[in-house]
């Protein structure tokens, strides 16, 4: 039986006429939704409705894949007895059939079909199913899917005009179907992104060129919330100005800053930026860049957000246990250097006494002065001691050349030092600059135990030490030069991370401090070494303070 | 101003009454079919289709009908439409469905086939 009858039309050229306006209603009805809905299943159902009313069919399906590939995942949607057909939605796309129906690129009758290969038990499927007709969607040459619709309830066949109809219709309407797997498939990837971004641990917000909010990640709401509770809806936020997301009162100049970095239009980290409310207390690391769309000249502003509370709070107990160790080895250190000193103190009164005897007044006098030099040493010792060990956390406007003398000073009388020659090299004109006097004392301090421990435990003679400092180009330099050992080049990298030590003995915490030291002062440090010749770490401070690339 | 509202009355266990709006098409068609597959799952066999205010079906409209019709007739009921306009019987005979679909002309009619007690 042919399903296709030519001139079978029952009707007269009257009816015909309302038959063909009736289906330019369903067009024009299916296109309008199509450009105004996103719902692509809704969309395929109506469709399919409408082309069981128009040829008066009960059951009707369409399979799409994705982007016309027959390998990737298909989409079925049925209506009527279609709408759940475990034999048709088992039909799979392979590329004979493909061809086959790009060839006719035509409504085709389940008699018409002719498919050998893998794909010949399809025609099976749809005989079982009772399918009458077939229509491939094609586009652009591409095959996007195909529509299905079962025997008419009439018990009539497909007429010729059916078919001229149903082609038309279904040509018109395949561009509106490819744009809305398209649009959806794109709403997909947006959704795929936004996930992603969802998911991160920073918080992420987006300004557009006037400083408004476009976007922001779901930690950057919770983030935000513990600082603004009265925010409900990430919606309330967008189109807000950055003043008004990053306040004065709870991100103190935060809004200043990252203006000001999104003007010089490179990427920049503010670190250790506070933020405060009544009941939080958080430290970020505050990472600010652009980006800038292909349609529009300005760049929008990517503000991440890095909440660094815990790492900074564990490396202030890291900072706090590094002084405690440190001054437990003081300890031994100062019992060490005091029982010289009042071994010398109780010689010289020994003698003192000696000669008080023999009534040698000028003996006397000679070993009452030698005993007020070693008192002064203890003085100059225990001083320096005080000062190192006080370690406040303040800052003023000082010459750090005077910390450096002060150091040097302490340090030549302990046994540390003994066979090691400290040479200094200060630029008498140094600029003042505004630094914590206890904290770059322990700065150098440890580049000074590290340089002279690496020296003694390699047993190198003629130990040297040179502290320099100089000026260039708005940045003041404090380096320590030694010519022990040098330092290795995979050890180079670590150095000033958790726990790193090149020392025997040693726990890598004084690093670590420094590290921080050097964070607290917005300054760098490089490291200039080969192995067997020596080190230098030059240390670069910003004369303002500010932040450093 | 247009209704598109549909509602339905159950007349008895077996029976209920959908009451169409002034359209049924594209942008109601989706309605249509959930409250008729929804009063099949009921159980009711015969569902009354009231279009007595019908006044524009498309295509989509026709075919949400014909798409859940088939079920009732094979639970031994049927989808019984009524009190339609010229305009819309029309659309039917055009589309060849007069004879396939139950049509009657007033819902006295159906309460009398159906032997309704109201």
């Amino acid at each position: 039986m042919n399903a296709i009858t030519q001139n079978s039309t029952i009707y007269d050229e009257s009816t015909r006429v309302d038959k063909n306006s009736l289906a330019m209603d369903a067009l024009s009805e299916l296109a309008k939704q199509f450009t105004e809905h996103t719902d692509i299943e809704r969309l395929l159902t109506n469709l399919l409705f409408t082309l069981s009313g128009q040829f008066s069919v009960n059951n009707a399906f369409v399979i799409i894949l994705q982007q016309g590939d027959y390998t990737a995942k298909q989409f079925y949607y049925g209506i009527g007895k279609y709408k759940h057909n475990e034999l048709l939605e088992s039909i799979e796309m392979h590329i004979d059939i493909v061809e086959y129906f790009k060839n006719y690129n035509q409504p085709l009758s389940i008699d018409e079909l002719n498919i050998e290969g893998k794909s010949a038990n399809i025609i099976y499927k749809l005989y079982e199913a009772n399918v009458s007709i077939v229509v491939p969607l094609i586009l652009n040459n591409k095959f996007l899917g195909l529509i299905a619709l079962g025997e008419k309830v009439t018990g009539k066949d497909f007429s010729q005009n059916d078919i001229e109809i149903l082609s038309a219709l279904v040509n018109s309407i395949t561009p509106f179907i490819s744009n809305s797997f398209l649009f959806m498939e794109n709403s997909n990837l947006n959704t795929w992104y936004l996930e992603i971004l969802n998911s991160v641990k920073h918080g992420l917000f987006v300004f557009d060129k006037n400083f408004r909010l476009k976007s922001v990640n779901d930690t950057g709401f919770a983030l935000l919330k513990n600082f603004k509770s009265k925010i409900k809806h990430k919606k309330s936020l967008l189109d807000i100005s950055i003043d008004f997301i990053f306040t004065e009162s709870e991100f103190p100049r935060w809004a200043t800053k990252i203006k000001k970095a999104y003007m010089s239009q490179k990427k920049q980290i503010l670190k250790n930026q506070k933020a405060k409310s009544d009941k939080h207390e958080k430290i970020f690391n505050v990472s600010i860049n652009t980006i800038k769309h292909k349609t529009e000249a300005e760049s929008d502003l990517i503000i991440t957000l890095d909440d660094v509370t815990q790492l900074i709070e564990s490396e202030h107990r890291m900072f706090e246990m590094e002084k405690f160790a440190d001054k437990g080895v003081m300890a031994s250190s100062i019992a060490h250097e005091l029982n010289n000193f009042l071994g010398l103190l109780l010689g010289g009164v020994e003698l003192t006494s000696i000669y008080f005897n023999k009534g040698n007044r000028d003996k006397i006098t000679k070993n009452i002065e030698k005993l007020k030099d070693n008192i002064s040493k203890m003085q100059r010792f225990t001083a320096g001691l005080m000062d190192y060990t006080k370690l406040s956390t303040s800052k003023s406007i000082g010459d750090i050349n005077n910390v450096i003398e002060d150091v040097i000073s302490f340090l030549t009388v302990q046994k540390r030092y003994s066979g090691i020659h400290i040479k200094t090299e200060l630029l008498t004109e140094l600029e003042e600059i505004e630094f914590d006097g206890d904290q770059i004392a322990q700065l150098l301090l440890n580049f000074l135990n590290n340089a002279a421990d690496a020296i003694k435990e390699s047993n190198y003679e003629n130990g040297q030490i040179i502290v320099k400092t100089f000026q260039k180009s708005g940045f003041i330099y404090l380096s320590v030069q030694d010519n022990g050992p040098g330092i290795k080049e995979e050890v180079k990298n670590k150095l000033f991370k958790h726990h790193l030590t090149t020392k025997k003995s040693g726990h890598g915490y004084g690093l670590v401090t420094c590290g921080k030291i050097l964070n607290n002062h917005n300054a760098i440090v490089t490291i200039e070494s080969k192995e067997g010749n020596g080190a230098t770490f030059t240390i670069k401070f910003p004369k303002d303070g500010s932040l450093l690339d | 101003m247009e209704n598109n509202n549909l509602n339905y009355v159950s007349i008895n266990a077996e029976t209920v009454k959908i009451i169409m709006g002034h359209t049924l098409d594209n942008s109601n068609v989706h309605e249509m079919v959930d409250m008729i597959t929804t009063l099949q799952e009921k159980d009711y066999k015969y569902i009354l289709v009231d279009m007595s205010l019908l006044t524009f079906i498309s295509s989509a409209g026709v075919g949400s009908i014909l798409g859940t019709v088939e079920t009732s007739r094979e639970n031994g009921g049927d989808i019984i439409i009524y009190g339609i306009s010229e305009n819309i019987k029309n659309i039917f005979q055009v589309l060849d469905l007069l004879d396939y679909l139950t049509i009657k002309e007033h819902y006295e009619t159906i309460k009398e086939q159906l032997q309704i007690a109201e």
